[in-house]
């Protein structure tokens, strides 16, 4: 991985939607950056804004989708502001070095097609040969290790597992031999023998291609398994940052370390898990301070009126918190 | 033990009908010969991959679906032969809860409707009906105000612990929970994990828990049953199961389920490479053979038994004794 070279850098991203109970700030104020050659996790409970700023990255947030939405700050991407180009420019990014795969791979996959012919069809752009196309789409589905690939090739997407769909779907990716792959969830809907395939994969070819990953998901599992760093997010906002160790070994903010510790490592006898009391604000509302305040237990009089920034507390370990940031040792339970 | 369920010799093949007559052209085994036993007050988790037939199994175990052999009993008595008046009795008496909470709730019904429904049905008092609802929600940790509110208005984790509510009002000695955490994030299944466990200690209440997530069957079972395509696989305490598995299809499960920390990282991640053959046309022998680093000739000639390895502990392996250790797993 290099540290030096930023595959994106994501800059002030704020995104609202249009609501009948006014506008709703999904995405506020985020900024980070992926390396050139890592795969950075994006974390966080549902409905937090994980798929929303991804979306807002490949351009998919629009008039059709999102009427009266509203989305600030700048993506810079291969020297370009991804938010000031024309959908026709970003089209031009999308199917050549931008890729995301998505949660569910059979919306976007047209069921009337052949999985071969998809990704021909994504080949073909490129202007080379028919005959020589179809080579690279035979190379391909090797590649994602689909069995008996011929076969798979003339299959229709609804005849494929969930495994093998998501891996059509990253055959499709890297066709294009994206410098970034977001992958939203890639492997939510798959079982764990399938889900360690795929996340084989995934390792296999950011070696053999040297493409960053952004990878977007809520299971801390899939993140010890393959993350370079994390970032954690909580209702719109960043909270924390950090290299994957530095999140599993020292969590510092108090939302880290609640999710960390609700997840169940052992047995019935070893007593009950850890639970976090307490809802999402609405984001409707404007709140003024730490929106973590109503379910944090070590808040104290600052949380309520100022917003905490995101700061760096060691060397590559930013967090957003007024306690975290002034305790230095051990925090409290 | 004194089992509160036993199931014997379970068997259903669905049948595939094609061509112009809609005549019966092959079956899908999706349960086949399955035996096991649920003691009163303990959970069974029952784990595989998708499409080995755990969810058949649990809608065997209620009767929503007919078996083609096999027998389930509960306290003692036959439930696939159950004539109607003694079937209803029995049916009080085993609850589920689905995996898709939104699926199994009427859209257009207020809570309130869903939660009485099966009450009145069942012949409990009127009177009371209220009550019962009201301190049943205080279980799950939600208030009164829901009653009101149609199901799209509660969140995922709402939606799961009112089907728990649900299911729980007719008093169920047991209860069949289908993936009930799986839509579920992280701090929300904590929730619900809790609940369940509080629940169970509260009334003695008996679970069949079904999950692909190992992590969690390993915090809520006493003990666990792994199933492939139709079959048992392995049987046993949760730790003896999962901590140091016998059957090379668990060690595979094992070995790729996601670590829980990145200093686990590094170790061998896919054993069954393959993707598991068709119900249709089911391997000869051993149902696991064609995906199994360990296959010798018995495996493709002979289907494996299961045999007690150790006290309680099951597993349908013909080389299980010589099996080269597996890595130990830290939780
Ligand atoms: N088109 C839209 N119009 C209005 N609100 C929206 C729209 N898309 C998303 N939202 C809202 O924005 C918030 C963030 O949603 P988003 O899909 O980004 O969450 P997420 O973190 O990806 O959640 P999950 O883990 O469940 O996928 C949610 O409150 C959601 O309801
Ligand atoms: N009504 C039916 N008709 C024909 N085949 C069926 C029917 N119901 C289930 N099956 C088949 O039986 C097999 C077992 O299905 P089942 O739903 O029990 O699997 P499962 O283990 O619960 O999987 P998952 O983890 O995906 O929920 C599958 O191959 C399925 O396609
Ligand atoms: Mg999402
Ligand atoms: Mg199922």
């Amino acid at each position: 991985m290099d540290q030096t070279r930023r595959a994106l850098c994501v800059q002030h991203l704020d995104i609202q939607f249009s609501t009948p109970h006014g506008m709703a700030r999904a995405v506020q104020e985020v900024s980070f950056d992926i390396h050139a050659g890592e795969i950075y996790a994006l974390v966080g409970e549902s409905g937090c804004g994980k798929t929303s700023a991804a979306h807002a990255v490949m351009g998919l947030i629009n008039r059709i989708n999102a009427p009266g939405h509203r989305i600030g700050g700048r993506v810079l991407f291969e020297d370009k502001d991804l938010l000031s180009l024309t959908e026709e420019e970003m089209c031009h990014v999308r199917g050549r070095s931008l890729g995301m795969i998505f949660q569910n791979p059979l919306d976007a996959l047209n069921p009337l097609y052949r999985a071969g012919y998809q990704v021909y069809e994504a080949i073909v752009l490129d202007k080379i040969g028919k005959i020589e196309a179809w080579r690279r789409v035979a190379e391909l589905f090797n590649q994602v290790k689909l069995s008996d690939p011929e076969a798979r090739m003339r299959s229709y997407p609804q005849e494929l597992s969930g495994g093998m769909r998501q891996r059509v779907m990253i055959g499709m990716m890297l066709a294009r031999n994206p410098r970034l792959l977001i992958a939203d969830e890639p492997t939510t809907a798959l079982d764990v023998t399938i889900q360690a395939q795929v996340l084989e994969l995934i390792l296999a070819l950011r070696a053999a291609l040297e493409m960053s990953v952004w990878l977007i998901t809520h299971d801390f599992g899939i993140v010890a398994e393959i993350a370079d760093r994390v970032a954690v997010m909580y209702a719109g906002v960043l909270v924390e940052e950090a290299d994957v160790l530095g999140i599993f070994d020292n969590p510092r903010h108090p939302y880290t370390r609640m999710l960390m510790a609700s997840l169940p490592r052992g047995f019935k006898r070893d007593g009950r898990l850890r639970t976090i009391a307490g809802l999402l604000p609405d984001p409707t509302l404007e709140i003024p301070g730490c929106r973590f305040r109503d379910r944090c237990p070590a808040k104290i009089e600052v949380c309520a009126t100022q917003a905490p920034a995101l700061v760096e507390i060691t060397p590559g370990h930013r967090v957003a918190c007024h306690v975290a940031a002034t305790v230095k040792g051990d925090l409290p339970p | 033990m004194n089992p509160l369920v036993e199931v014997s010799h379970l068997e259903k093949h669905f049948e595939i009908r094609s061509g112009l007559w809609r005549t019966v052209s092959s079956h899908v085994r999706a349960v086949d010969d399955v035996s096991f036993a649920i003691a009163a007050g303990e959970t069974l988790g029952l784990v595989g991959e998708s499409g080995s037939g755990k969810s058949t199994v649990a809608r065997l175990l209620l009767r929503l679906i007919t078996a083609t052999g096999g027998s389930v009993r509960l306290e003692g008595r036959e439930v696939t032969t159950a004539r109607p008046a003694e079937m209803k009795a029995l049916r009080r008496k085993m609850g589920i809860v689905f995996q898709d909470p939104a699926a199994s709730m009427n859209p257009r019904a207020k809570i309130k409707w869903s939660l009485r429904r099966p009450l009145v049905t069942n012949g409990f008092e009127h009177a009371r009906i209220d009550d019962q609802i009201l301190a049943m929600l205080a279980k799950v940790n939600l208030g009164p105000e829901l009653l009101n509110r149609y199901p799209h208005q509660l969140s995922g984790g709402q939606q799961q612990r009112i089907s728990v509510a649900r299911a729980l009002l007719l008093r169920p000695r047991l209860l069949v929970l289908d993936e009930p955490t799986s839509a579920l994030d992280i701090s929300v299944q904590a929730q619900v994990l809790n609940i369940l466990l509080d629940l169970q200690e509260a009334f003695g209440l008996t679970y069949l828990f079904i999950s692909h997530d190992l992590n969690v069957v390993r915090y809520v079972s006493d003990r666990v049953a792994i199933m492939y395509l139709g079959k048992l696989m392995e049987i046993g305490p949760v730790e003896a199961v999962l901590q140091a598995p016998r059957h090379p299809y668990t060690q595979g499960l094992a070995a790729s389920s996601p670590p829980m920390s990145p200093h686990q990282r590094g170790r061998q991640r896919v054993l069954l490479a393959e993707q598991p053959p068709s119900l249709i046309d089911l391997p000869t022998g051993c149902r696991l053979h064609p995906r199994c680093p360990f296959r010798q000739t018995i495996c493709e000639e002979t289907r494996p038994e299961l045999r007690e390895l150790a006290p309680g502990h099951w597993a349908a392996c013909h080389l299980a004794e010589n099996l080269p250790a597996p890595q130990p797993r830290d939780t």
